[in-house]
């Protein structure tokens, strides 16, 4: 046990300090078209640098480093108060499902931001219970026609390609029947909708597909195994860009910190702000650790929904905290951006799996109680 | 960075597995036999007992985490061997004082000491204190306390308190007869000591907690309900899955206090300490009771072992302080930083 960087990692850090305090891009646009560009810049500025691939094959661009340099890129990123890192999750499905071919043809662009990409999983009639979905992907000369709706599609109706699930087989059981296809959002029958969310942006979209046609090599995996992939790629979003969230969570606590010193004598504020530290500090901990646990072994662990539970919590703790200090001022204009804040972190307990199925997968696969009973 | 045991440190955990096995207290039951010299002469000859002192005193010359890993596995098994009063706290404060020759002994066994504590069980006890208490001194000859920065000890001879936590010792002590032992506690020194003895309890409550909720799972498991196990049940295994957040995020949180007892200055070491002991206090409780729920009528008869963690977790959750006094300081502190 050492929580203290190696050389190695430290020296690391101090680059990309020494790099940040010269780089990190100030004036973030306020609408939301502008501030997805301003963060695909961003993506590519980091990229440019050679801050992202860090632990990838170098035969895809990569850096082939340990995933601990990842968690130091996130946690300083997070600390610096600049944009996220993009997590690169879909690209790790085409990394462990897709042909050399597809690889060289797809994840460059992923890795350096050139081409914006969009997760294609969800339907209307599909959120948690994923393996139920119904868009089709039906067999046509030269490859396949997809028809359905997919929904809750991040960013779809700015990005460039698509990583989609469809299903191959109708006859064959849910998840033996699902494959996993690559596919412009320019193609012919495809028509991405943004959605508005509750913060008022405009970064959700919904995706209908109306007989589109995508090639036979751009199906990733083999036909009707696209669930494993979907698996791998959602277990990848827990990872070391949980360590980023940690540092946003600490740029809030300063914030909250000095909320409170306009309220010195405010004793059961301070007590709240106190807790707002304690449970930080106890994410910070038990992330470290499930990344440790990471690194030990080659994918991620079903730990990781103890992760996403404790910081869908303490986000939503920090809000609240947050929006009680603020007063009636936040319910009058008069802190957009915090307000902004409160209403995404509701998202916090919903994006990624649900805090409910994640209680599913810590009761099934971390205590091992019987599985609930499903129809 | 690496934030989990290293392989040494997980083989001492396997010791420590076994070796609690035997000392565990499984049912109830088994609380009315007499506790024999046995079990404490065992953590001796395998060393655990001087875990933390030096090797020329005997010691195992070990770091804070060893501790922390061989308290927890004592504390999860619901062992009566006072390990976090004598091993951890009483130890710790004759190392830090520089009482080597009483360290010395703790180490082989000739003596066998806690601490004592002040009625509130909120600080160690000093000379003239009504009311002081020898905590955690199942066996124990003898319970240390302060006389300003003088270390002092006392006899173990007074009258058993009749203390929630049933798998532990209290005992009246009388400060008045009590007699310095030789060395004195700097104030450096004292935050040493209170970092050590907060990440100790917290490694009992982690284990206490993680204890009764392996039970509460097992139960979960076995017990059916409408023909199904009711673990079965979201109701259930939602209210499990979250107490195992606790447990984990708890783990997490008392490792990085025993990591600094020894690699970061006093007042980090202490602030890390509070925090797990904050944290860990607070949450054994939820989970201990969420133990019983689990158990259902069954959980509330006294021969089940639920309430055993319950009742252990409510007393480590009070000694030197619980979260609400553990989050006052740390917002103090951090006011004053």
């Amino acid at each position: 046990m050492d929580f203290r960087d190696t050389p190695a990692e430290a020296a690391f850090r101090q680059r990309l300090r020494n790099w940040l305090a010269d780089n990190i891009p100030r004036d973030e646009p306020d609408t939301d078209e502008g501030r997805n560009q301003f963060e695909q810049e961003w993506h590519r500025t980091l990229y440019r640098a050679g801050w992202l691939g860090l632990s990838w094959p170098r035969s895809v661009g990569g850096q082939e480093l340990s995933p601990i340099y990842e968690a130091i890129l996130n946690d300083e990123l997070g600390e610096a108060g600049a944009p996220p890192a993009p997590g690169g999750f879909l690209g790790r499905a085409i990394l462990h499902f897709g042909t050399p071919e597809q690889q060289a043809a797809y994840i460059p662009g992923i890795l350096s931001g050139e081409v914006q990409w969009c997760q294609g999983f969800s339907e209307p009639g599909s959120g948690s219970d994923l393996a139920s979905l119904r868009t089709r992907a039906e067999r046509v000369p030269g490859g396949y026609a997809i028809t359905g709706q997919k929904l809750w599609t991040s960013r779809a109706h700015w990005s460039q390609w698509c990583l989609l699930l469809a299903r191959t087989d109708p006859t064959a059981k849910r998840h033996r029947g699902i494959s996993c296809f690559v596919i412009k959002t320019s193609t012919p029958g495809v028509s991405p909708r943004s959605i508005t969310q509750i913060t008022g942006d405009r970064r959700f979209a919904e995706v209908f597909f109306d007989g589109a046609f995508v090639p036979e090599d751009q199906r990733i995996g083999p036909e009707n195994g696209g669930w494993q992939l979907a698996l791998t790629t959602l277990a990848f979003e827990r990872g070391p860009a949980d360590i980023g969230q940690v540092g946003r969570l600490r740029r809030r606590l300063r914030e909250l910190d000095a909320l409170l010193a306009k309220t010195p004598d405010d004793s059961e504020a301070r007590a709240r702000v106190e807790r707002c530290h304690l449970m930080v500090e106890v994410l910070r901990l038990q992330v470290l650790s499930s990344l440790s646990k990471r690194l030990d072994s080659d994918r991620p662990s079903s730990e990781g929904s103890m992760d996403k539970l404790l910081m869908g919590q303490t986000d939503q703790l920090l809000a609240h905290t947050k929006m009680d200090l603020l007063g009636a001022g936040a319910l009058l204009g008069e802190h957009p951006a915090d307000l902004y804040e409160y209403f995404w972190s509701r998202a916090a307990t919903i994006y990624g799996g649900t805090a409910q199925i994640q209680r599913n997968i810590v009761a099934e696969r971390v205590l091992h109680l019987p599985p609930a009973r499903r129809p | 960075m690496h934030a989990l045991l290293d392989d040494e440190q997980e083989a001492l955990r396997e010791v420590a597995v076994h070796l609690a096995r035997a000392l565990a207290t499984d049912h109830p039951s088994d609380l009315q036999s007499e506790l024999t010299a046995q079990g404490w002469q065992t953590l001796v000859q395998t060393g655990l007992v001087g875990l933390h002192a030096p090797e020329k005193l005997g010691g195992g010359g070990s770091s804070g985490v060893e501790l922390a890993v061989v308290a927890e596995q004592l504390g999860r098994a619901l062992a009566r061997e006072p390990y976090v009063g004598s091993a951890v706290l009483a130890a710790e404060l004759a190392r830090l004082c520089g009482a080597d020759d009483y360290l010395s002994r703790l180490c082989d066994g000739t003596v066998r000491a806690t601490v004592a504590l002040t009625s509130d069980l909120g600080a160690i006890a000093t000379a003239g204190t009504p009311g002081a208490v020898a905590w955690d001194c199942a066996g124990c000859d003898q319970a240390l306390l302060l006389d300003g920065r003088d270390l002092l000890a006392v006899d173990v001879r007074g009258e058993l308190v009749d203390s929630i936590d049933v798998t532990r010792e209290v005992r009246r002590i009388d400060t008045a007869a009590a007699t310095p032992v030789g060395g004195e506690l700097t104030a450096d020194a004292e935050i040493r000591w209170l970092a050590v003895a907060l990440t100790g309890l917290t490694a009992d409550l982690v284990g206490v907690m993680d204890g009764a909720l392996a039970r509460a799972v097992r139960y979960a498991c076995e017990r059916e309900q409408f023909g199904v196990p009711i673990g079965s049940f979201q109701a259930i295994a939602h209210l499990c899955a979250d107490q195992a957040v606790s447990v984990s995020a708890a783990r997490a949180t008392m490792n990085y206090a025993a990591w600094c007892i020894d690699q970061c200055p006093p007042a980090e070491a202490l602030r890390a300490a509070r925090t797990a002991k904050a944290f860990a206090a607070e949450a054994s409780r939820t989970v201990c009771e969420a133990g019983i729920q689990v158990h259902g009528g069954i959980g509330i008869t006294w021969e089940c072992s639920a309430h055993l963690y319950l009742r252990r977790a409510l007393m480590s959750r009070k000694v030197l302080g619980d979260e609400r006094h553990h989050l006052r300081k740390l917002a103090g502190e951090r006011g004053a930083a």
